[in-house]
């Protein structure tokens, strides 16, 4: 039984982060603001101590707390971006080394999406490629709502930053916000450059494929391979390399051209629909959202890779009525097909 | 933020033992009265008048620095405190009107209170006009506190949005030029890197002075976000920002840093972006400024 908990990924209340990997780097930041220890770990449940002691691990709620309680106390714009300039590679044991030593840009992305579990445990990173362009985005891996602004600006500086230093130049980064332009966008311009795009559909980086696979100047082929190795091994010493929404996502992806509904899916996993519903409600999501926000994603790669149009796609998503399609898709997406994709 | 310590406790001290001696006094003449004679709605108002007063004792000795003004002001303040806390004992003891001086501990103080408190307060207005002058540069008679940085001693991004707005208003009314410059550090990424985050707001705080020794009277300066400054120049033509923006060039490239830790010399340049006010709003302004100078950091040569 416990085995096949386990098989069903980290979730919300699991004790699955190291608090001496990312959390510490935040509550460093936040004491160098001269914040009360007390008040920034109030909530938390955790020790100044627990951070040092490197024996319990921390669940991703005590986290999102500690992101709360340091948001508020320092109440400054920058404070996501400073803690993502010091994400990256950072000092996370073997998969940090392997981050260090990486060829290119190509083999950067790979480790960041393979070995998320540890360098982004909140927000799962995925990409995908067309003959132009890779899509690198981010999807909520724990249900961290409040946050997510705050996980979102720190993930996507530490990239950037950290290709910054290892590539030695700037990217042509094109930047794509799924919420509103914050009251302070220049932070935005100072970190990420002047194409930003918000209300967009993910929260994603475009990038040209040229950039990929130029060789960087630390890259070493041994080390990185041996690096890889051990990484491997530490993440086999992980609570789960993924989290309950990652594998409920990519359970949902890889079977969007069938019909799905609560009660296959939560047999597949094992699980009776009432307690699926129960876990996913813990995780401030509902089935219907889930399947909502596959389907659009999938929606935007067939058009967008595939190169799709409509028709097809409503057909490859199991809708036999276009207007049904038309209509779900402004649910998803707030505007038709015929608009988004004439952008 | 850090708890600021209380520093001037001696006025608390002082002031506990004002009170306590007379109510010492006042129960030494005059007789305690039955609780039934005790009328609670006056308790009540004139105790929350104590509460009051003392809170605004509080955080003037909490947040002003020690000196002539605050010694007045708080002077002033103890007065009413104590002349109210007296006019609250009132309440439970009776002073025999016989007495001449049955209700001085409670009258005496108001005037002495009032004077010092007028004296105080002028001398404070002198004060505020000394300061504002050596903020010159950096609010330009527009004080909004909530805007500051969290880091430097000048005002943020939403301030610099607040201070545009007028600017553009001013400088219509006058038919004066308003000139824009962005100066933003190069490879700043790479300093915060080598030689940790508390070495890089380091730089930036003494960049921040430097650019600030720099700049003319009427200039005023933010700091827009990360290692970005955007200064505003008032009246100046194309000719003379683009003079100021190599001097600030110039400046950041001859500043010899050395790192706290290891003497080592950091290099700095930067890079600088000027841009004319025309017939745009706050925000075109802003984003056209950053525009430019995201350009002009892809293909501009650094200036040594």
């Amino acid at each position: 039984m416990a085995k096949l908990v386990k098989t069903l990924g980290y979730e919300l209340d699991t004790p699955c982060i190291t608090p001496h990997y990312q959390p510490a780097v935040l509550v460093e930041l936040a004491l160098s603001r001269d914040v009360s220890e007390y008040h920034l770990l109030k909530g938390t449940r955790l020790q100044l101590g627990d951070f040092e002691q490197a024996e319990e691990r921390i669940s991703p709620d005590q986290y999102l707390t500690l992101i709360k309680n340091c948001q508020k106390l320092t109440d400054a714009d920058d404070i996501s971006f400073l803690y993502g300039q010091r994400l990256f590679p950072g000092f996370y044991g073997s998969v940090s080394q392997a981050l260090q030593q990486a060829n290119n840009l190509r083999q950067a992305i790979t480790i960041l999406c393979e070995y998320h579990a540890i360098l982004s445990p909140l927000f799962t990173p995925r990409y995908y490629e067309n003959d132009d362009e890779l899509f690198l985005y981010w999807v909520d891996s724990t249900g961290s709502i409040e946050q997510h602004r705050f996980i979102i600006e720190s993930y996507m500086s530490a990239f950037v930053s950290m290709v910054a230093w290892l590539a030695g130049e700037k990217m042509p980064w094109h930047f794509e916000f799924s919420y509103d332009e914050p009251e302070y966008v220049e932070q935005y311009w100072v970190n990420f450059g002047q194409d930003i795009r918000f209300n967009q559909q993910m929260n994603r980086i475009r990038l040209p494929r040229y950039c990929l696979d130029t060789p960087w100047p630390n890259a070493s082929k041994f080390g990185m391979q041996g690096a890889l190795k051990e990484s491997d091994k530490q993440l086999s010493e992980e609570y789960s390399p993924y989290s309950f929404l990652d594998q409920i996502y990519s359970y949902l992806q890889s079977h969007i051209d069938e019909p799905l509904n609560l009660d296959k899916v939560s047999f597949s996993f094992g699980l009776s629909p009432a307690s699926m519903k129960r876990k996913l409600k813990k995780h401030q999501t509902s089935f219907q959202q889930q399947l909502d926000l596959v389907r659009k994603h999938t929606a935007i790669y067939l058009y967008e890779v595939k190169q799709m149009n409509s028709q097809e796609i409503a057909e490859y998503l199991c809708f036999n009525d276009m207007n049904n399609f038309r209509r779900a898709f402004k649910r998803w997406t707030g505007s038709s097909p015929y608009h988004l994709f004439a952008q | 933020m850090k708890k600021r310590p209380f520093l001037q406790t001696s006025y608390f001290y002082g002031l506990a033992t004002a009170i306590v001696s007379g109510t010492l006094i006042l129960r030494a003449w005059g007789d305690v009265k039955p609780i039934s004679e005790v009328n609670w709605l006056d308790v009540m108002s004139e105790g929350g008048m104590v509460i009051l007063a003392f809170f605004w004792l509080a955080l003037l000795l909490r947040s002003r620095p020690a000196g002539r003004v605050t010694r007045l002001l708080a002077f002033g303040l103890c007065a009413i405190v104590f002349s109210w806390s007296m006019d609250f004992m009132d309440e439970f003891i009776r002073m025999p009107s016989t007495l001449i001086w049955h209700n001085w501990l409670e009258s005496m103080p108001i005037p002495i209170a009032l004077i010092l408190l007028s004296i105080g307060i002028y001398h404070w207005h002198q004060e505020e006009i000394a300061i504002s002058a050596q903020m010159v540069k950096r609010e330009r008679y527009f004080r909004e506190h909530r805007l500051f940085d969290k880091l430097m001693p000048v005002g943020g991004g939403a301030y610099l949005k607040k201070q545009i707005k007028l600017s553009l208003a001013e400088s219509k009314k006058q038919q004066q030029p308003l000139a824009l410059i962005a100066i933003d550090l190069d490879d700043f990424n790479v300093i915060n890197r080598l030689y940790g985050i508390k070495e890089g707001d380091h730089i930036l705080q003494l960049v921040c002075q430097l650019l600030l020794l720099n700049l003319r009277d009427k200039d005023l300066i933010c700091r827009l976000a990360g290692d970005r400054f955007v200064i505003l120049l008032h009246d100046t033509d194309e000719a003379e920002a683009k003079q100021l923006s190599q001097d600030l060039q110039h400046a950041v490239a001859s500043f010899a840093y050395r790192t706290q830790e290891s003497q080592q010399r950091v290099y700095l340049t930067a890079t600088t972006a000027i841009t004319m006010a025309k017939r745009d709003d706050s925000d075109s302004l802003i984003k056209r400024l950053n525009q430019l100078l995201s350009q002009r950091k892809q293909t501009a040569a650094p200036v040594i």
